[in-house]
């Protein structure tokens, strides 16, 4: 399996940055981003442009699963250059994995990236823990891949990727604080917020710029990430098909939730016993307006 | 003692809900041959062979590939033979040696690509893009890469279906030198000329079933169809005398000379030359047409393999 992994993912990596959409929407997009955060809602304030870090780096994660990975198993699909793979001696996984890898090389460039760009532009100090921003940087790419990867598996078209894709990436980017502050958004969305993956992501990310919490604080966020992404992979192998000839049933969609299972325990464990909106609020109020 | 049959199918049945695919099917196929499946579109023909690649289960009947049964080995069998889908694209900016070497790195056994793309003429393409291939060199290059792990078998789905003639012969042209190197071949076609002039053998499939095997000329020769032998002598000859001849089945006037219909044409033709020197006559234009497989098929189905 290793030795058909390398090789897969040193082409999925050429070909994305031979692509120029891919260019545009890994790199370009992304960078905009976090100008127009900084710019924008920050009014380049440079501690609220660090505070907004966080959204900035789970947007660019959020966008690479989705559209990056899952999106692209739909086009190989549908272009039939899946079904060229059949054939040969590389089942599914190595297919899958390499797409997660070579999303995760890119996106780990974008994001220094933006690190950089935001210390020249806005002055934002380097994280305090880059490795722990890594390792849940790293966990978060790999989980909404999968979650990609589980969309890309149960759609039968194009089109009910997007429309899925689009529903969970607005979810996901509104009620999570990735968007809007969680502070600015109602009590109950914050209670709803607390079963969504992006908000662990945006929290976890924003304690680290601003030297917060350890490692061992993290584990809850850690282990539900890195739940996601393996479940999201067996289920995305289990279900994957080599062409659009190979189609599932309607009710196939609810395959999405196992992935989402570690997140719905997380929510309630949080819900019940976790400080983790007052932590977060408490964040927000390092930076706002004072 | 002969070798054992590289392929052996028995019995083969698969059905998809009401719908019967494949009914009944057997063959072999020895190794060094060139054999094909031709049938019209929906015959059952890509059913058969994705189930002798491993990657559709059978429901009833013995299959074996290389001495091995691709419902449970197909991940052995996969690194044994060389297979060329239909319908199948590479992402676009992937340049053809790549692509040449990311699927030899799949396999045990490798070809140097260097060899494949000498083989396939695609030596000029080797950092092209595969979206800047014409549609003979994309098939060129499909076929290349059925061969990156120098395969002892190899199954074709339709190589040549939706090409130019011209590319259609190149093609041809490629899998003769398979046969030169003594590769065994199944390919399925729908195209008479590809079956006459390629396989060794052919099985005619309908409807999920086969309906004669045997080397084209076998088929032709077994079916009641007759040999037309047109010819023009340079003075008249009676039609009546011409229905005499041996083995003639008909006899009649012609686009200004004459139309013989025989089951055995060499026999009537010998018959022909006799009587005409008998007659002090002598032909001026002679057009021997056998009965072709689409012949056989229309004969035997009562449809055109295009139909």
């Amino acid at each position: 399996m290793l030795s058909a992994i390398v090789p897969l993912t040193g082409i999925r990596l050429k070909l994305l940055i031979r692509n120029r959409s891919t260019i545009f929407f890994s790199i370009v997009f992304p960078i905009m981003f976090l100008f127009i955060y900084g710019f924008l809602f920050a009014k380049g304030d440079r501690e609220m442009v660090r505070f907004l870090m966080g959204p900035v780096v789970v947007l660019t994660i959020l966008g690479s699963g989705f559209w990056g990975v899952g999106f692209q198993i739909v086009i190989f699909r549908e272009k039939n250059i899946l079904r060229r793979f059949r054939p040969a001696p590389v089942g599914a996984g190595p297919l899958l994995l390499s797409g997660v890898f070579a999303n995760w090389a890119i996106q780990i460039f974008v994001v220094t990236l933006e690190f950089f760009i935001a210390r020249l532009v806005f002055g934002v100090p380097w994280p305090s823990h880059p490795l722990l921003l890594f390792v849940i940087g790293s966990l978060g790419l790999f989980a909404f891949a999968g979650i990609g990867m589980v969309v890309a598996s149960v759609t039968n078209t194009m089109q009910e990727t997007q429309i899925l894709c689009n529903l969970l990436w607005f979810t996901f980017m509104f009620l999570s604080g990735a968007t809007a502050p969680l502070a600015q958004l109602p009590e109950v969305i914050r209670h709803i917020a607390l079963f969504l993956p992006s908000f662990y992501l945006v929290y976890a990310l924003q304690s680290i710029m601003f030297g917060g919490p350890q490692l061992f604080s993290m584990v809850p966020e850690m282990a539900a990430l890195a739940m996601t992404a393996v479940t999201s992979y067996f289920l995305a192998v289990k279900l994957f098909r080599w062409d659009t000839q190979m189609r599932l049933a309607p009710r196939a969609k609810v395959w999405v939730l196992p992935a989402l299972l570690p997140f719905l325990a997380l929510g309630i464990w949080a819900n019940l016993y976790s400080q983790r909106i007052d932590q977060a609020l408490a964040l927000y109020g390092l930076v706002s307006p004072r | 003692m002969p070798d054992s049959p590289v392929i052996s199918v028995a019995g083969l049945h698969k059905s998809y809900g009401e719908l019967r695919a494949v009914r009944d099917v057997s063959f072999e196929i020895s190794r060094g041959e060139v054999f094909g499946l031709l049938g019209p579109n929906g015959a059952g023909k890509t059913t058969t062979v994705e189930i002798l690649e491993g990657l559709r289960e059978r429901d009833g009947g013995a299959v074996s590939v290389c001495g091995l049964d691709p419902a449970s080995q197909g991940r052995e069998l996969k690194e044994r033979i060389g297979i060329q889908l239909q319908q199948t694209a590479l992402p676009e900016k992937i340049e053809v040696g790549e692509a040449l070497d990311l699927f030899a790195s799949f396999y045990r056994k490798r070809l140097p690509s260097a060899q494949l793309l000498d083989w396939f003429g695609l030596q000029d393409k080797c950092h092209s893009h595969y979206e800047t291939l014409s549609g003979g060199q994309q098939q060129r290059l499909a076929l290349a890469l059925a061969m990156v792990n120098d395969p002892e078998m190899v199954l074709f789905d339709e190589p040549t279906a939706g090409l130019d003639p011209q590319t259609r012969r190149e093609i041809y042209g490629l899998i003769a030198r398979l046969r030169e190197q003594d590769r065994t071949v199944l390919l399925t076609t729908h195209y008479i000329e590809e079956a006459e002039q390629l396989c060794d053998r052919v099985a005619i499939v309908d409807q999920g079933r086969v309906i004669a095997t045997g080397t084209p000329r076998q088929i032709v020769q077994q079916s009641h169809l007759a040999t037309r032998i047109e010819f023009v002598p340079r003075q008249a000859v009676e039609v009546a005398r011409l229905r005499e001849l041996e083995c003639a089945d008909e006899a009649q006037a012609a686009n200004g000379g004459y139309l013989i219909r025989s089951r055995q044409a060499p026999r009537t033709l010998m018959a022909l030359m006799r009587l005409l020197i008998a007659e002090d006559n002598e032909v001026v234009e002679v057009h021997v047409e056998r009965p072709s497989l689409e012949d056989v098929f229309i004969e035997l189905t009562g449809r055109s393999l295009r139909d």
